[in-house]
């Protein structure tokens, strides 16, 4: 994952993407940069808690 | 923009910012949520949202050529504007809008090369402010479905062996072990792939930066799976916005001809009773064409 924020006007930007695929994940905006990035990685957490995974053989045609 | 096929259709940031205030440009940010936009667009940009304005509200479909001249025309935008989209996750989903207004016949439709990480990037200037613009005069051609790509379009692919498809989906979602990008809501009954799919995800054709990688490198990418512009392919993903942004790449910088997008994709694919589906792995290139000779 990969975290950056950003100051617009009197707030902070933060965003959390996945490094692999340059998707943004989550993203908070806040007071204080620390506060919208801790907000950012809590958003993205619980995200990805929700990803479904199913179990099985990933060899060719498995 | 090096030797793209069709470079016209690409804007840097440079562009952007000395247009920012010309009345035949007309800036539209289209992203996965909408909360992106109302936390800090590049100045005069307007917003669509691709679940309520750029999606049939009744049925999946794309949305109606009433509903999408009526779109076009309250966001002040004339069938001479000059439409610059760009968005979050590498302009996913303003790729998607950018082939809806394909298929509606907008002239001059363009992508911000590298989106709004980029802008975001580069320390431009951003804003909160929504700009409201007066109401254009808009018509829709018919629709124009030659780039797009229909569930029996698919069938005839998979069993006919003349048509390459792509998934562009990460590999996880292509073997199955996954069912969606992670967090993402729309998934399927089932994992995997369309049978003879290859996987070529679709951030490979994008810079670290978020802008599209050179020509030369974008074919190699491609080849290395077997397509290579001389014969017809079939993109698709989830629900249609990043096989979308594939289906650009190919057509409008690869220059190839034949280029569909299946927006059905695996939403449709993986919830179909009956639908043949592989799991794992594809099968290298290689073998695929020992077979076929």
């Amino acid at each position: 994952m990969h975290l950056s924020s950003y100051r617009i006007g009197g707030q902070y930007l933060a965003e959390v993407e996945v490094e692999s695929s340059g998707v943004t994940i989550a993203r908070a905006t806040d007071q204080t940069r620390i506060t919208s990035e801790e907000r950012a990685i809590e958003a993205a957490v619980r995200r990805l808690s929700r990803t479904r995974r199913l179990d099985f053989d990933l060899t060719v045609g498995g | 923009m090096t030797n793209y096929a069709y470079p016209e259709v690409l804007v840097s940031s440079d562009w952007v910012l000395a247009h920012l205030k010309d009345p035949t440009v007309r800036l539209v940010e289209v992203d996965v949520e909408n909360n992106a936009y109302e936390q800090g667009h590049i100045p005069g940009a307007i917003a669509w949202s691709w679940q309520r304005q750029l999606s049939d509200q009744v049925r999946r479909d794309v949305i109606p050529r009433e509903e999408f001249q009526e779109l076009l025309g309250s966001s002040g935008i004339s069938n001479e504007t000059t439409v610059v989209l760009y968005g979050d996750n590498n302009n996913w989903f303003a790729a998607w809008a950018f082939w809806q207004l394909k298929i509606y016949g907008h002239a001059d439709v363009r992508l911000l090369n590298g989106g709004r990480k980029k802008w975001l990037q580069e320390g431009r200037e951003l804003t909160t402010d929504v700009p409201a613009y007066p109401v254009a005069r808009y018509f829709a051609q018919k629709p124009d479905f030659s780039i797009r790509a229909f569930l029996p379009d698919v069938q005839r692919a998979v069993h006919g062996g003349e048509v390459d498809l792509v998934d562009v989906r990460s590999p996880q979602e292509f073997t199955g072990e996954i069912l969606a990008p992670p967090g993402l809501p729309e998934t399927a009954q089932r994992g995997g792939h369309i049978p003879t799919a290859r996987s070529i995800p679709w951030g490979k054709a994008a810079n670290e930066d978020g802008t599209f990688k050179t020509v030369e490198e974008l074919k190699a990418i491609y080849s290395a799976e077997g397509i290579d512009g001389n014969r017809s392919v079939i993109a698709y993903c989830r629900i249609g916005e990043r096989s979308s942004y594939t289906w650009f790449v190919l057509k409008y910088l690869l220059g190839y001809q034949n280029v569909v997008n299946y927006d059905g994709s695996w939403t449709e694919w993986g919830n179909l009773v009956g639908a043949p589906i592989e799991r794992g792995l594809a099968a290298p290139v290689k073998t695929l064409v020992a077979h076929a000779s």
